[in-house]
């Protein structure tokens, strides 16, 4: 009977074990190879990779509802790591709040983004892939022409995620993460009232 | 079209466009540790208040600056001030434009305003400074910007006993070098006998005293009026006449004796010393010193050494040997007075050595212009042990666990989630 419980437990929380797992080694890893507690950036840069995919890993149709909560969730398990670099004054616990803030925003909208496209792609999974691809941007090819990298770079993630690592928090990622749910959140619902 | 997809494209523009343009916005808050990105009020406002457009462009790859880490120092250069406008260009990509500016290599700052043009190299700074850090950079921009914008310029005074002009002299020991580094930062220099300063009606932001010798005697005391009278003062001594100079300054004593270093010299001689000094930006400089002498002062609260001989250095004295530490050079509390009991420092021949230009420059331009200074963020670092592996695999994933568990049962207990019922086993169907 013990042993059935201790396994319902296991399964109700394994992604989330996964996911300690996941950050804490990575957070580790970069530790022991810069040998002081500046792992910020990296260790953003590979937890928002990780994050940005999370949602469409765990859309289930049935219950969005839940990945949305299940996406959360394993991002927050990189919580350990984070909040020892804050208690090792490294970073702000600010800082935090509004990455977190920027990273469930756009998870979010990567949500509404696969309900949009699941009723009528099959391949949607890809399909939200390649706009995330499009989102994030590159620098190599835009840096090349400033006057274009000037419009498009503020419309990418990548650049915005610059941003918050060098502890910016710049009024136009705002209306970025506001627009990104609002307009995502738009293409959902025409789905739903179609 | 149906009303809704209209209202999706319309928000799509809206939104793009607010982006785009509120990104050429400076109004942002400074998350980060060391709030390094926020510009401070004094400099704000003395820019503000020049009041004439300054164009910045960053001749650098992207990669560059990302690899450095400095990638936000756009977004201190452009909450200076609306005047400040930039422009990054690849020197790789675009090489017209960098031999329009005669830039050959990738990481260069050209500032420019008032016709006027100062150029900061990173790699330079990254080679001279090996703790080199975004605040370097700030220091160096503030620097630069701070002597393009002044007007009128900065001016100094340098008054010498040679009956020749020392300045425009391009022997190794002139210091036709020190003159063009001044000029470069657009800083104006006058050169002046003493026996001349009698005619002198100016003021001046500082004067250096240079070498000050025996032709000098018959005006002590209107070298001692112009030094009491002066708001900063840079004294260049030479120990042979180190008794002229100490009628003239007050709260110091040059000496006569050379230092000799048997552990940090150049080459064969002991008399080249190897210092460290540290700059007003705090950055670890190394120092070549020949023929130096020692600067004595006894009240620590008014007069600090900023640059000693190594304690295994000595000097002799009637036959007897006296080891150090010696000072070498030193300033007052308030960073307006230096005391350098060494002539050959900023000749042309030394000032090359080390980086003997880049202290000659901090000496001067800390008389100039006091300033806030960015101070680097100072990291703590790990010691790799078992213990402390060992510590973040306790810390970092066996208490995250339990924290999970914890977080499981608080949910089931305060009824937000449902207890589930364990899969029965065999029950595929």
């Amino acid at each position: 009977m013990l042993k059935n419980d201790f396994q319902t437990i296991h399964q109700s929380l394994a992604i989330y074990f996964m996911g300690v797992l996941i950050f804490s080694t990575f957070g580790i890893k970069l530790l022991i190879d810069s040998g002081s507690y500046m792992i910020f950036s990296p260790f953003i840069f590979y937890h928002f990779l990780i994050g940005i995919f999370l949602p469409i890993i765990l859309y289930k149709a049935a219950n969005w509802k839940q990945s949305i909560f299940q996406s959360f969730g394993v991002s927050c398990t990189a919580l350990p790591i984070l909040i020892g670099l804050i208690i090792n004054g490294n970073i702000l616990v600010q800082l935090i709040i509004f990455y977190f803030c920027f990273l469930f925003s756009i998870q979010l909208g990567i949500i509404n983004l696969i309900r949009w496209l699941a009723p009528h792609q099959r391949y949607f999974r890809f399909f939200v892939f390649c706009i995330l691809i499009l989102l994030w941007g590159t620098n190599i090819i835009l840096d090349s022409i400033p006057l274009i990298y000037n419009f498009i770079a503020p419309v990418t993630i990548s650049y915005h995620l610059s941003l918050i690592t060098d502890g910016i928090l710049h009024i136009s990622t705002i209306f970025y993460l506001l627009f990104f749910v609002l307009i995502t959140y738009g293409l959902a619902r025409s789905h739903a009232d179609a | 079209m149906p009303m809704h997809k209209f209202k999706i494209i319309i928000g799509t523009i809206i939104g793009v466009s607010c982006v785009i343009i509120f990104q050429n916005f400076h109004t942002f808050i400074d998350i980060s540790k060391q709030t390094e990105i926020k510009p401070s009020k004094a400099l704000k406002s003395r820019i503000q208040a020049h009041q004439t457009p300054i164009k910045i462009t960053i001749f650098s790859s992207q990669e560059l600056l990302e690899e450095l880490n400095v990638s936000s120092i756009h977004f201190w250069l452009k909450s200076l001030s609306d005047d400040v406008s930039i422009a990054q260009i690849n020197p790789l990509k675009h090489p017209q434009q960098s031999d329009h500016y005669d830039i050959t290599s990738d990481g260069i700052f050209v500032i420019e305003a008032n016709s006027k043009r100062i150029d900061i190299d990173l790699i330079e700074l990254i080679l001279k400074n090996s703790d080199f850090s975004i605040e370097t950079l700030q220091n160096h921009l503030m620097q630069a910007l701070l002597n393009i914008i002044n007007f009128p310029p900065k001016s100094v005074l340098f008054v010498h006993t040679s009956p020749n002009s020392i300045l425009s002299d391009d022997r190794p020991l002139g210091l036709n070098s020190l003159a063009k580094t001044l000029e470069r930062n657009h800083i104006k220099i006058s050169e002046i006998n003493v026996a001349d300063i009698t005619n002198l009606n100016e003021t001046f932001d500082a004067t250096i005293f240079y070498k000050i010798g025996p032709n000098a005697t018959p005006n002590i005391q209107q070298l001692q009026q112009l030094y009491n009278d002066a708001t900063a003062t840079i004294f260049f001594s030479h120990p042979k006449y180190a008794l002229i100079a100490n009628q003239i300054i007050d709260h110091v004593q040059f000496n006569s004796e050379i230092i000799e270093d048997p552990t940090f010299h150049l080459m064969n001689s002991k008399n080249q010393l190897i210092t460290d000094y540290q700059s007003h930006f705090n950055e670890p400089l190394i120092a070549l010193l020949p023929y130096s002498s020692i600067v004595s002062f006894e009240d620590e609260d008014l007069i600090q050494s900023i640059v000693d001989s190594s304690p295994d250095s000595f000097i002799q004295f009637d036959s007897i040997e006296i080891k150090g530490p010696f000072s070498i050079i030193a300033h007052d509390a308030n960073k307006q007075r230096y005391f350098i009991n060494n002539h050959l420092l900023p000749t042309n021949f030394w000032i090359q050595q080390a980086n003997n230009q880049a202290i000659v420059e901090d000496i001067i331009f800390s008389t100039l212009s006091r300033f806030p200074v960015f101070t680097s963020f100072e990291s703590t670092q790990i010691l790799l042990t078992k213990s402390q592996i060992l510590s973040f695999v306790i810390a970092f994933i066996i208490v995250p666990f339990f924290a999970l568990y914890t977080i499981y049962f608080g949910c089931l207990w305060l009824g937000l989630i449902r207890w589930k019922n364990p899969p029965s086993s065999g029950s595929k169907s």
